[in-house]
């Protein structure tokens, strides 16, 4: 299991405020600190790849399990 | 025989929509994700693929209508189309608006009116509560006075008639040639779509990272051929025997006419058909189109994914999403279209109408997400210093303006 700093509960939660309020996490972070994220919008999954591509965040782990999405991102 | 000719469009519009929803559901095809990419990361390939499937029908549209065989002259009438896009009198304020209300409501709602419909097949119950608000509110505006008591009756008197000027239309090139004397309408109904629609391919291909988004390209190529497909069906050969037809018959069924994909009017007639109880007369092509993008969506799911069912988390997420979706219903049926209706559909008609609603959409829906999260972000400062923040981002205020930080 990858370890993380913190971690976003945003099970529930469709586009775009799950992405919003990672950034807002995000924020709060270190450089090379990781931000855990729990969500249940299937459509997070290419919004997260998109979001790490283009912000140079570091999308360390991608997963689907418990009919749940997991991201691990760390902090550019 | 008449019936079975109505049928006969009923199953195609069935057969686009049920494509147009499982490609949407595959591709995350979402005109709100490509300006939530847009507004809060900086990504525009859902942008591009989006544009790219409106440049693919305005630039078809163009053609066909130049060699003649689809008859886009019986958008000018609400008796020869739904909605009639190239109506010659622009009442401008209504897209303006219209557009406005429709884009904050998407961002409020999840996405727009095919991806709520797409959600809704993949399990998400919270989209069926938009879909209801949605519905309702359309068929508020549809069947009582309240779109004229609230918005028409002030707008109206402060619109442009070009009818009035010899215009046989609002698109640009019936505009363009009354405003200049050219003659030649024809040409012009070539040339416009053919600038507009190579300038958008330019845009959309000259980017390197998104020539490698293939699903993103073939969608937009797709969704795009759809909404042609449905233009060539009901402005077409058979489409215009179809007309006559309906004329004829002695109870003709709804909403018929020149149209192709759209969602928001569509969730009023639904509103009506089950009001009606469910009467093949009110089985209109637009009610199919949500069903098919429903059952599109659905089979994807099942097939591909699975199935996960959804409800509100919290009570602010329950009435965002109401407020959302009522937003959608007023404001798609007063811009005449939402982000496909308008965006795809209309826009191919070169109606400055569809231009006015989609730019109205797309900027409000931009600002309201960079509102939510100047909110979030600072949580401890006014409504009002995120608002101004906002205005200053999109700049239309100066940047010394602006309260709040971009952390």
């Amino acid at each position: 299991m990858t370890e993380f700093n913190q971690k976003l509960d945003a099970s529930g939660l469709n586009c775009p405020l799950p992405i919003l309020k990672a950034r807002k996490q995000l924020n709060s972070l270190e450089t090379g600190e990781v931000l855990y994220v729990v969500a249940t919008d299937s459509g997070s999954v290419k919004d997260f790849d998109a979001f790490c591509k283009q912000t140079g965040h570091n999308l360390l782990d991608s997963s689907e399990a418990d009919g749940k999405y997991h991201y691990y991102i760390k902090k550019a | 025989m008449e019936l079975e000719l109505y049928s006969q469009y009923l199953i195609w519009f069935f057969c686009i929509a049920l494509v147009f929803g499982a490609l949407a559901n595959k591709a995350n095809f979402c005109t709100m994700g490509a300006v939530a990419d847009w507004a809060n990361f900086g990504d525009l390939n859902r942008m591009r693929s989006w544009v790219l499937a409106i440049a693919l029908t305005v630039i078809g549209v163009g053609v066909l209508e130049y060699l003649g065989i689809i008859d886009m002259s019986l958008t000018t009438s609400v008796d020869t189309s739904t909605p009639p896009y190239r109506f010659s009198n622009f009442v401008w304020l209504r897209h303006l608006l219209g557009g406005t209300m429709f884009g904050i409501g998407m961002s409020l709602a999840s996405g727009c009116g095919n991806k709520t419909l797409v959600r809704l097949g993949e399990g998400n119950m919270k989209s069926l509560v938009v879909l209801l608000m949605i519905s309702s509110s359309a068929a508020l505006m549809f069947f009582t006075s309240f779109d004229y008591d609230l918005f028409l009756q002030w707008m109206n008197p402060l619109s442009i008639d070009f009818g009035e000027m010899g215009a046989s239309g609002q698109d640009i090139a019936s505009v363009v040639a009354v405003m200049t004397g050219l003659e030649d309408t024809d040409l012009l109904r070539l040339m416009v779509p053919l600038t507009v629609g190579g300038v958008q391919l330019v845009w959309v291909f000259m980017s390197p990272e998104f020539r490698k988004e293939k699903l993103l390209i073939i969608t937009g190529i797709i969704i795009g051929g759809l909404a042609l497909l449905g233009w060539y069906l009901t402005a077409g050969p058979e489409g215009q025997v179809l007309i006559e037809e309906i004329d004829f018959m002695d109870e003709p069924p709804y909403a018929t006419g020149a149209q192709s994909v759209t969602f928001i009017g569509p969730t009023a007639h639904l509103a009506q058909y089950v009001y009606r109880g469910f009467e093949f007369t009110y089985l209109s092509m637009g009610v199919v189109l949500l069903a098919g993008v429903i059952t599109g969506s659905f089979l994807y799911t099942l097939i591909f994914r699975r199935v996960r069912l959804e409800w509100f988390v919290a009570w602010d997420d329950f009435f965002r999403h109401i407020i959302g979706g009522i937003l959608m219903g007023i404001g798609g049926v007063l811009a005449l279209g939402c982000t496909i209706g308008q965006g795809i559909t209309g826009f191919s008609t070169m109606a400055l109408g569809s231009f006015v609603s989609i730019a109205a959409i797309v900027v409000s829906s931009m600002m309201t997400m960079k509102y939510q999260y100047y909110r979030m972000l600072h949580d401890e400062r006014s409504s009002l210093d995120a608002f101004i923040t906002v205005l200053a981002d999109m700049h239309f205020l100066p940047n010394k303006l602006r309260r709040l930080e971009d952390l």
